[in-house]
């Protein structure tokens, strides 16, 4: 294909994604540019730079088109000159794109191989606890866009967090237990109908377990002098794990209201301190099961880090010098 | 009762866009790019300059069409008064205000 067909193919496909006003003041003037570029280029004989501009004029359309169709809703919804509601509006997108993509992969990992509808949608509810903080987390880091939030987004990212809190806290606490386990039984029928195995009811394990129930498990446990760390752990991860979705848009919150984060640097910053916070988790988990740290203490740490990390940004950024 | 008018938002891209505008006169989007010293990105460059058309900070107007058989007309961008004012005030503004900068 030559580079003037390369252009018109692009412009072709751009120009059945975008309106008249788009194909008018971003793309025309990006193929225009690209185009000019790439013609130079091919005179002086750079025959690797104008392979190198048609991959980036590629890029860069999509680029545009995304970012366009963005502004475009964000301009829809809210007034030009209200910077408050389209920094608060670009933080809920990226937040709700953000978790759809991470619940799309935590739904597409333990169904690989063997696509079954039903057990794909037993596992949505396992999903929100954590498509939600991970969303959240990026979405306000990278929302902000080198721009520092005013206290009234702050107040209203915050109010979301706390209520894809009780969100993760009701949907842990009573629809997770059911869903894991009709996907257990589900799966295991599976099996045993190839296998010729006997089909019978599961029992419940400490992850298919109601709050309730499992709040009596582990208080009869103590009753009893039984050592079930197990219990223990995940009932204590019940609370903290959808408490984690508010405190780490705290400190996210925290993070934007200190320095100025560019999307890239957001986005970066905020999958550092999930890791770091999923890290401890795993640690706080496995130091419960060898007694190394009493459950309640293993499942509250890694809340208790990001707290302790979001009060020291902010007693920072207050001796920051006027 | 007349709506209130809104005071014009420069965010810090808009605001690099007419100080090179306003120092290196007429550019095209390429050019910015490389005259920002990569600060401005070729992905977002021309939305952002929509966006600016759209507020009134700056204008546009197409290049001749070129003289090669099927070459596009480049678009040129100029800070309007609107604009330059704009950077003035926000200059202004950072001077009292230097922690704001």
């Amino acid at each position: 294909m030559t580079a003037r067909g390369f252009v018109a193919v692009v412009r072709a496909i751009a120009a059945r994604l975008c309106d008249s006003a788009t194909m008018e003041h971003v793309i025309e003037p990006t193929l225009a540019d690209f185009d000019f570029e790439a013609d130079e280029a091919a005179r002086r004989g750079q025959r690797a730079r104008c392979c190198w501009l048609h991959v980036a004029l590629a890029v860069s359309i999509v680029r545009a088109v995304v970012a366009s169709t963005l502004d475009r809703v964000v301009d829809q919804t809210i007034p030009l000159a209200a910077a408050d509601e389209r920094q608060t509006l670009r933080a809920m997108m990226i937040t709700a794109g953000v978790a759809t993509a991470v619940a799309v992969v935590l739904l597409w990992l333990p169904t690989l191989g063997r696509f079954d509808w039903l057990l794909g949608l037993y596992l949505v509810p396992m999903t929100i606890p954590i498509a939600l903080p991970v969303g959240l987390t990026v979405g306000i880091l990278a929302g902000m866009r080198g721009a520092h939030p005013s206290h009234a987004i702050v107040v209203r990212l915050l109010a979301m967090a706390m209520l894809a809190t009780i969100v993760s806290f009701a949907t842990l606490g009573w629809i997770v237990p059911e869903s894991n386990q009709a996907f257990r039984q589900r799966a295991w029928e599976q099996v045993a109908r190839v296998n010729g195995f006997e089909i019978r009811p599961l029992a419940r394990g400490v992850n298919e377990l109601k709050w309730i129930d499992l709040r009596e498990r582990v208080r009869t446990s103590s009753l009893d002098g039984i050592h079930d760390p197990a219990a223990a752990f995940a009932y204590y991860q019940m609370w903290t794990l959808p408490l984690a979705t508010l405190i780490l848009a705290l400190f996210a919150a925290a993070v934007a209201r200190r320095w100025r984060v560019r999307a890239a640097i957001g986005s970066v910053a905020a999958i550092t301190t999930l890791f770091a916070h999923y890290s401890l988790i795993f640690a706080g988990r496995q130091a419960a099961m060898d007694g190394a740290l009493g459950p309640a203490t293993a499942a509250w740490l890694p809340d208790l880090c990001v707290v302790a990390g979001a009060i020291a940004i902010e007693l920072t950024a207050r001796r920051k010098p006027a | 009762m007349t709506p209130r008018a809104r005071i014009p938002t420069l965010s810090a891209k808009e605001r690099l866009v007419l100080e090179l505008l306003a120092r290196e006169g007429d550019l095209y989007g390429l050019q910015l790019v490389a005259a920002s010293k990569r600060r401005l990105k070729r992905g977002t460059i021309y939305v952002t300059l929509g966006r600016m058309e759209k507020k009134g900070f700056i204008t546009s107007r197409l290049e001749d069409p070129p003289a090669r058989e099927g070459g596009m007309a480049r678009r040129f961008y100029t800070p309007t008064a609107l604009g330059r004012r704009v950077v003035a005030a926000w200059d202004h503004v950072a001077r009292l205000l230097p922690e704001f900068a």
